[in-house]
């Protein structure tokens, strides 16, 4: 996005007045990093408004009540806005018994983790803030500083709840953490690749290539990672750091304002990302379940093609974000031994299962749905390695040079 | 414009991460309060880990932040807020124990200086492109240089002069070409150096091609001086052809199966595992030794790791009723 800036835009208009303008200057980088920095940040902030809005319709309907209706006209679709501008003219207080410093700093702390791990975190084929190659150990890695912030704050609020909330998170993330890993460590295996870029586009094609159908062990590891994506993200029946009948608000009790909102904003971007990171890695990613739009995509039309993509992980990731709230309405709080039991006596043993079966499948080959409709005509391999796009092109015009000569021609033109 | 050209995110960062990584190491020696150390050096790593992002090491980075930040956060919790009672807990050292620090200390910095300034600036790319880029650049040039005997020598076989414009578009190419082989002589005497022999030997050919060309532009159509250009021009070709192809067989030597991250230095893969410099490397005995930067990394994390269960430890014995509560 850089160089295009430089060469397109930049280098057009500085062309009318018959300068030059070099395609890796700073400034087309600087302008495309503003924009994707906008545009993530918009993801969070928007995404946080609309989903609070949600969380009061969906626990409505399930409560049998309407929910938020006023404000905004229909639906009360500002509700959000109304309490946004309420948290900003509250009044920050800061207890006397706190650490002044870290209690300030905590709430940032959340959110600059919950917003960090965005920067990975592909919307379509290519279109990512940065293309890491390891992108979901990235997610997860910064995912993970999350808790950091919530355990700052209940060390520095000076408050019993909020040290116990912060403890109980603590020891609620630690522990979900392995599970977590083992259930993402399946569709890297499968994939071999890191890359959430390329893991979405093994996936194309017709929806029983998505990685959930790949086996039946694909298909368990993939409740097993939502669940304990719920528990990561701290959502109920996981949300003990924050349990309100015994701890009044947990971690955040003592903060009010801005400050509180800014960890609201933080829960609802991990949810966000957390089931973003479900879709492309099981989901399917930005392909939808028929390939309409896959036609498009080496065209001059990709643009289409990718905005389609685009609502469709953003549909997915919202879909999951729903079934959150729905389990949140529904379920009971568990205790804090019930939710040790379920990550270390059931979680963990489930998901090393599934990595074993899903390890032994891939090595007999054993065919599944994923087999009915070969993904890009060539298979995941092609695209991981990146011949399909080229190879195919190359077809075209000669047929010959084998599968390992490409490559070979590939790696000489990228290197 | 020029300003445009002088600045650089990329020194920017690496400035920024830098000082933020020194700063609050520092700031954990100078804190006596436990959590905020545990905080500091949380800020320090992270940007330690900024700085592998920055060189393209993305697996180390995200690394650093799940075993060092992430570590540290587990320890923060597990070793010092569990074990120490008072909410505040500070340390107090004794002089002997400044004393040890201090020289434990500066040793390992002194070996660390000693790595640091052995490994090669950080920003270098890997060499293959560049080598690739110029001698496809060299090779062209040939082709032009070729082009220009070819009409020099016509223009001498009909006895004809060569028009002016046509002249000074020559002495242009001349001028571009011949600051790009001195350019070129420089930045490849170390990886290509079978390239620079007839990279010299064609600048100096290239200044008698520009001489040539400067006397024809005074007075056109002189025979023998459109000889002299043809021959010097058509000599400078085939040295510019000889450095093309030692500059791409360099540039096959160094021509790794690299993935497709463009943004990855040298020292970036290096961490990874893969050390391209090794490459560089002419005594096979030495090459051998050069294994990548991730086996120390891990060494290293074990032993922060050793340190900060060392540090959990003594917060719990040496605990002082008196000073804990601020």
């Amino acid at each position: 996005m850089g160089e295009f800036i430089n060469r397109t835009i930049i280098h057009g208009i500085v062309g009318l007045f018959g300068l030059s303008w070099p395609e890796d200057s700073w400034l087309g980088y600087t302008i495309a990093a503003v924009i994707q920095c906008i545009l993530l940040l918009h993801v969070v902030a928007v995404g946080a408004l609309v989903f609070i809005w949600m969380e009061r319709k969906v626990s409505g309907r399930i409560q049998d009540r309407l929910g938020p209706t006023r404000v905004g006209g229909k639906f009360g679709w500002l509700q959000t806005l109304a309490d946004g501008l309420k948290l900003i003219t509250k009044e920050d207080i800061i207890p006397r018994d706190a650490d002044r410093l870290l209690f300030r700093l905590a709430p940032y702390v959340s959110f600059a983790a919950s917003f960090a791990a965005f920067l990975a975190l592909p919307f379509a084929n290519g279109w990512v803030g940065q293309e890491v190659n390891t992108a979901v150990f990235f997610i997860l890695a910064v995912l993970g500083l999350e808790v950091f912030g919530v355990i700052l704050a209940g060390y520095a609020s000076g408050s019993k709840w909020s040290l116990f909330g912060a403890m109980r998170e603590a020891a609620q993330v630690v522990s979900y953490e392995v599970p977590m890993g083992l259930c993402v460590v399946v569709p890297v295996m499968i994939c071999g690749t890191m890359n959430l870029v390329t893991i979405g586009n093994m996936q194309a094609g017709l929806f029983t290539n998505w990685l959930i159908f790949h086996d039946p062990f694909t298909f368990l590891v993939f409740w097993v990672y939502f669940t304990c994506a719920t528990a990561s993200v701290n959502r109920a029946p996981f949300d003990l750091a924050e349990a309100e009948s015994e701890l009044v608000a947990g971690f955040h009790t003592e903060y009010s304002g801005l400050r509180w909102s800014f960890f609201f904003m933080a829960e609802y971007g991990s949810m966000f990302l957390v089931s973003g990171l479900a879709t492309i890695l099981f989901l399917g990613a930005w392909n939808g379940p028929l390939p309409i739009f896959l036609p498009l995509a080496d065209g001059p039309l990709w643009i289409v093609s990718n905005l389609a993509g685009c609502a469709n992980f953003i549909f997915k990731a919202v879909l999951l974000v729903t079934v959150m709230m729905w389990v949140r309405w529904t379920l009971p709080r568990l205790r804090i031994d019930q939710v040790m039991t379920t990550c270390l006596k059931y979680c963990v043993p489930i998901a090393a299962f599934c990595f074993l079966g899903a390890l032994v499948w891939q090595l007999l080959g054993v065919p599944f749905l994923n087999d009915l409709v070969p993904v890009a005509g060539k298979g995941r391999w092609a695209v991981r390695e990146n011949w399909v796009i080229q190879s195919e092109a190359v077809a075209d015009e000669t047929p010959g040079p084998s599968a390992a000569e490409e490559a070979a021609k590939l790696t000489r033109a990228e290197g | 414009m020029m300003l445009a050209a002088a600045f650089e995110w990329e020194t920017l960062f690496f400035v920024m991460f830098a000082l933020v990584a020194c700063v609050f190491a520092v700031a954990v020696v100078f804190t006596s309060n436990i959590v905020r150390m545990a905080f500091y050096l949380t800020l320090s790593l992270g940007s330690t880990a900024g700085l592998f992002f920055l060189a393209g090491a993305e697996f180390v980075g995200a690394m650093q932040l799940m075993i060092y930040v992430g570590g540290t956060l587990v320890l923060l919790i597990f070793g010092v807020m569990l074990t120490a009672q008072a909410r505040f807990v500070s340390m107090k050292t004794a002089g002997g124990e400044w004393v040890l620090a201090v020289i434990l200390g500066s040793g390992l910095l002194l070996l660390l200086v000693q790595a640091a300034m052995s490994v090669g600036d950080w920003r270098t790319a890997h060499p293959y492109p560049r080598l690739a880029r110029a001698a496809g650049q060299f090779g062209d040039a040939a082709e032009g240089l070729r082009e220009i005997a070819r009409q020099a020598n016509e223009a001498t076989a009909d006895d004809r002069g060569l028009n002016a414009g046509r002249v000074a578009r020559m002495s242009r190419q001349q001028a571009l070409l011949a600051a790009q082989v001195a350019a070129a002589r420089t930045e490849f005497a170390e990886v290509a150096p079978s390239a620079v022999a007839p990279l010299e030997r064609a600048e100096q050919l290239l200044g008698q091609v520009g001489q040539s060309l400067g006397a024809l532009g005074g007075e056109a159509g002189r025979a023998d001086r459109l000889r002299e250009l043809g021959i010097g021009a058509s000599d400078a070709a085939a040295q510019l052809a000889a450095a093309s192809s030692g500059l791409s067989s360099a540039a096959e030597r160094f021509a790794v199966p690299v993935d497709a991250s463009k943004a990855t230095t040298q020292i970036g893969l290096a961490f990874a595992g893969p050390r391209v410099d090794k490459l560089q490397q002419p005594d096979p005995e030495l090459r051998r030794g050069m294994s990548g930067y991730l086996l120390p990394f891990v060494i290293v994390s074990v032993h922060l790791l050793v340190v900060l269960v060392g540090a959990a430890y003594m917060a719990r014995t040496k605990r002082r009723a008196s000073a804990s509560v601020r």
